[in-house]
């Protein structure tokens, strides 16, 4: 098992890129991005559009960015500012939605949970559940890579709030999926 | 007080979480070392809880995106769709056309019918509206001009294919990226044009009776469907224009000069010997205005005529003038009546 992947983001690093590959850039990283919009402009149809747009750019750009995964992030958060510029709303107060947890339960039986990628999806699924702020934090340095300052800049805390995130995240997924720690997975 | 002590637990317990998470992230600090080291040491179900966190970690090193919430098949097609299109203001650049010899009314020609459409695949559409000019950047770097109350199709992975398709209705003027492996083919009722990197203008509007396309510079082959050039094209090189009669399903092919083929990408409107119903509908379409006028009326009248970005006012003046056209335009349309009889022509 090849632990510390960052799934699909490898091939991003392309100066130039072909449909093939604009196309899997897309599927790794736009959900991320939608999440991230929302994050900013805290509607779904929005955060859509605005992502949808970034891509287009990126393709249509002549220069194509050394760092894709950052440019797009800081594409998707000034197109997000803007917006709220827009709509005359300031990012000042977040609906704080971090003790909320979804309710809706993906989660499969645990009797079911045998096989290695069962697990992963029982895991996904746990991720899924995370309140939304802490789940990006999560999503940004475990799915993107970014570092603890890289994500208090992008979502605009402190550093330590990053740490508090990963925290408490880490101990909600603890709570719900150390039973996928059986006796084989440990010996890893 | 028992509440406080909760929340001392609490308090301790994510303190607890956040050293884990700096030891499997490498960013312990002496401090979140020795709590977690104590705190690992106090309790065997402590270094249990560690060991299962730190798997379930490892594990969440693997997982993958989520599905976008739009998917990509929707983005595709703006990223070829999305060709520039530059809107020119048709007041500032006047009346634009470059005229074939045109004749009579037509119907209304099936362009949907004509075409073997595959549903399953998508085709991108740009439109110029009635008193815009556009011009559209192809991905193969082509570039369309596209007159007033014109529409192209092509592939939304028009890169992608074998060769360079695209559907016209109305009027064009392309210069033609040079790539001998993708055939650049442009079809227009029952002419097919095939290119390979020139500059031509064709002219396919549905209710004109010719079809005609016009060569620039460089070489086109033209198909005429129904007809023995159906299969074998007939040649056109610069300065050559092929004119059909989707009525008598007859051609001609003569020469024009350089400047007539894209005249009308520069703003200039030509009627040569036009029909006067098809100099209404051009009108209509150049200046966005509606022209009511009685078309049995008008039906054996021709119009010789060339206006260089001319406003409509001008345009409605020289009618009167030559015709005796009595017109009046009220908001966006243009009445016409009485001129002289044009049983002799």
């Amino acid at each position: 098992m090849q632990l510390n992947a960052t799934p699909g983001l490898k091939e991003i690093n392309a100066k130039s890129y072909d449909l093939a590959q604009f196309e899997s850039l897309y599927n790794a990283i736009a959900s991320s991005l939608q999440k991230y919009a929302f994050y900013w402009v805290k509607d779904v149809e929005s955060a859509n559009a605005i992502v949808n747009d970034v891509f287009v750019q990126l393709w249509f750009k002549n220069d194509k960015p050394d760092q894709i995964k950052g440019y797009l992030y800081q594409s998707v958060k000034n197109a997000s500012l803007n917006h709220l510029k827009k709509e005359k709303q300031l990012p000042v107060s977040f609906i704080d939605q971090d003790e909320l947890t979804l309710i809706a339960d993906l989660t499969m039986p645990l009797s079911e949970v045998v096989t290695e990628s069962d697990k992963l999806s029982f895991l996904q699924n746990t991720i899924a559940q995370l309140p939304q702020r802490r789940q990006i934090v999560f999503r940004m340095f475990r799915l993107e890579g970014f570092s603890y300052i890289e994500i208090a800049d992008l979502l605009q805390i402190s550093v330590r709030t990053v740490e508090d995130h990963l925290g408490k995240a880490m101990q909600f997924i603890h709570a719900r999926a150390k039973h996928l720690v059986n006796e084989d997975v440990t010996e890893l | 007080m028992s509440l406080v002590v909760v929340k001392v637990q609490s308090g301790m317990e994510d303190k607890i979480w956040n050293a884990i998470v700096k030891r499997l992230t490498n960013t312990e600090t002496a401090d979140s070392q020795s709590l977690l080291e104590q705190w690992l040491t106090e309790d065997e179900s402590h270094a249990q809880g560690y060991q299962e966190a730190k798997v379930v970690w490892e594990l969440s090193a693997l997982i993958q995106p989520d599905q976008p919430h739009v998917s990509f098949d929707q983005l595709q097609p703006q990223l070829i769709a999305k060709t520039q299109v530059k809107q020119l203001n048709f007041w500032k650049y006047g009346i634009a056309a470059a005229l074939s010899a045109a004749v009579l009314l037509a119907a209304l020609f099936q362009f949907s019918q004509d075409k073997k459409h595959n549903p399953s695949e998508e085709w991108v559409t740009r439109k110029a509206d009635a008193g815009k000019m556009i011009q559209v950047n192809l991905p193969d770097s082509s570039k369309i001009w596209l007159n007033s109350g014109s529409e192209i199709r092509f592939h939304k992975y028009f890169s992608a294919q074998k060769s360079r398709t695209v559907q016209l209705i109305g009027e064009a003027y392309f210069d033609v990226a040079h790539d001998e492996k993708h055939p650049f083919v442009v079809e227009s009722g029952k002419l097919t044009t095939v290119v390979y990197g020139t500059s031509f203008s064709i002219r396919a509007y549905g209710n004109e009776m010719n079809t005609s396309v016009a060569v620039n510079s460089g070489k086109v082959g033209v198909l005429i469907a129904d007809t023995k050039e159906a299969k074998v094209p007939v040649m056109l090189v610069a300065n050559d224009k092929l004119t059909f009669n989707r009525n008598q399903h007859t051609f001609t092919k003569l020469s024009v000069t350089n400047s007539e083929v894209n005249a009308w990408t520069a703003g200039i409107l030509t009627f040569e010997q036009t029909p006067l119903n098809e100099v209404f509908a051009t009108i209509s379409r150049k200046f966005n205005v509606q022209v009511k006028a009685d078309p049995l009326k008008y039906q054996e009248c021709r119009l010789t005529a060339k206006f260089q970005n001319k406003p409509l006012k001008e345009v409605l003046r020289t009618l009167k003038m030559v015709m005796n056209l009595q017109t009046k335009q009220i908001d966006h349309t243009v009445y016409v009546e009485g001129g002289t009889s044009c049983s002799n022509p």
